[in-house]
């Protein structure tokens, strides 16, 4: 069984790159992803023009807001341990953290005056906003696309994570 | 030891964790918590949100390289997210009254199932006759690429997919791990559908999963950014680069060294939790 799902995992690779034989090729193996990507994309029958852009749209959006988040959030850490770095540590007992519900306008200030919670906190919150917003770009799409059963449900998706942070609220 | 030293052994911790978990298959979450607990002595709760956290990330990135490969099915994550969402929170709600100990417990009983499921070799299901009317009406039939071309492949049992994805989400809202196993278990086995599909079309669902936990998990104070910062900067690299091994790598015996390891992690915060510690 482990043979058959080795050369499944293997077509995503062009066949005329040798198998890994050293670590250096199955990474460059790796890079390689977007040739095939090429290929399925000239093949592509079933999958009409809209959903494709949905796929691109989508995937870009994930990828950048990805990395936008984890860049903000390096900078607060670095800031961070250039600050604190030194003292004990202390995550043994819960001690709860400040909400950033209830003072939004201290998130705020604390980005302005370069407070690194602060600014954790905002590429954290980035972060979490970005699952969000694809699930809006989705409802925005099925509804222009006239598909109201799936704009009926990404509704249904959006309101429940909306309706998550009203009562964490 | 001092907060800077401390981070970067997290850091490390986190990216070998996102490592094995892309390699398994099983995920970063699932590593991360019973490390931070049993291994870092950190809070289980500030372990949840920060492996909550690193699993948003850890999805969102890597569900935007899979759905370029074109075996993400939208549609299919798109429906299913309704069930997970619901599912995690009714689980963060559970977990914000629930004791410490038997959220220990459950934790432990996750771990041991993800060890087996993972000591398994994957069976592929290559059935595509019947297809469920649901799944037609809701156009969840798609097709994957493969070397010989797209083939198209049927949902099977939609509302029993649905009932396990549920559940699901409510593992990952009640633990703060991605659940991919138990997701990939409604996709393959009662859905029938191409591992690599079910594989990737969870990822794409375990970001937004997540997200409907961490409002609440914000609000209990869960998440602790000088835990988080390092876990959630180690879990990502080290997933990406297990993804891009995995192509390529034979991961059998690595699959059941981790299970042993999994195992391992389970019973000893158990032990731990049972005589009295965290």
């Amino acid at each position: 069984m482990q043979v058959l799902n080795f050369k499944y995992q293997d077509s995503f690779t062009i066949s005329s790159v040798n198998c890994g034989e050293n670590h250096q090729e199955s990474i460059s193996k790796s890079t390689l992803l977007e040739i095939p990507n090429l290929h399925i994309n000239t093949h592509e029958y079933t999958k009409n023009k809209s959903e494709k852009q949905l796929e691109l749209l989508i995937s870009n959006f994930l990828k950048y807001g990805v990395f936008t988040a984890c860049f903000i959030v390096f900078v607060g850490g670095v800031l961070y341990l250039a600050e604190c770095g030194l003292e004990p540590v202390n995550y043994h007992f819960f001690e709860g953290q400040p909400s950033v519900f209830h003072a939004p306008m201290l998130l705020v200030s604390g980005i302005l005056s370069g407070n690194h919670y602060s600014i954790i906190i905002f590429g954290l919150l980035l972060l979490i906003a970005i699952p969000i917003i694809r699930v809006v770009i989705s409802l925005l799409t099925f509804f222009r696309q006239g598909d109201f059963t799936y704009t009926l449900m990404t509704s249904v998706a959006l309101l429940g994570l909306i309706y998550s942070f009203i009562t964490a609220y | 030891m001092n907060i800077l030293e401390f981070s970067l052994l997290i850091f490390i911790g986190s990216f070998a964790a996102g490592f094995l978990g892309a390699l398994t298959g099983l995920g970063g979450g699932v590593v991360i918590v019973p490390l931070l607990t049993s291994v870092f002595g950190i809070d289980i709760r500030y372990a949840i949100g920060a492996s909550l956290v690193s699993v948003i990330a850890t999805s969102c990135a890597s569900a935007s390289t899979y759905i370029k490969t074109g075996y993400t099915n939208l549609r299919l994550g798109m429906f299913l997210e309704v069930a997970t969402i619901t599912g995690a929170l009714i689980g963060a709600t559970i977990a914000s009254f629930i004791s410490i100990k038997a959220l220990t417990i459950v934790l432990a009983i996750v771990l041991l199932y993800s060890a087996y499921l993972s000591g398994k070799p994957k069976a592929e299901s290559t059935d595509s006759e019947s297809s469920d009317t649901l799944a037609t009406n809701l156009k969840l039939n798609n097709t994957y690429p493969t070397t010989d071309g797209e083939i198209a492949y049927q949902v099977h049992s939609v509302p029993m997919g649905f009932g396990i994805m549920a559940f699901a989400g409510v593992l990952s809202g009640l633990l703060g791990i991605g659940s991919g196993a138990f997701k990939v278990l409604a996709m393959d086995r009662a859905m029938g559908l191409p591992f690599k599909v079910s594989t990737s079309t969870s990822n794409f669902m375990i970001g937004v999963t997540a997200v409907a936990s961490a409002g609440v998990y914000l609000a209990l104070g869960y998440i602790e950014p000088g835990v988080t910062m390092p876990v959630m900067l180690g879990v990502l690299p080290g997933a990406l680069l297990g993804a891009k091994v995995l192509v390529g790598a034979n991961t059998q015996t690595l699959r059941i060294v981790f299970s042993f390891v999994l195992a391992a992690m389970a019973l000893k915060m158990v032990y731990n939790s049972l005589s009295g510690g965290i």
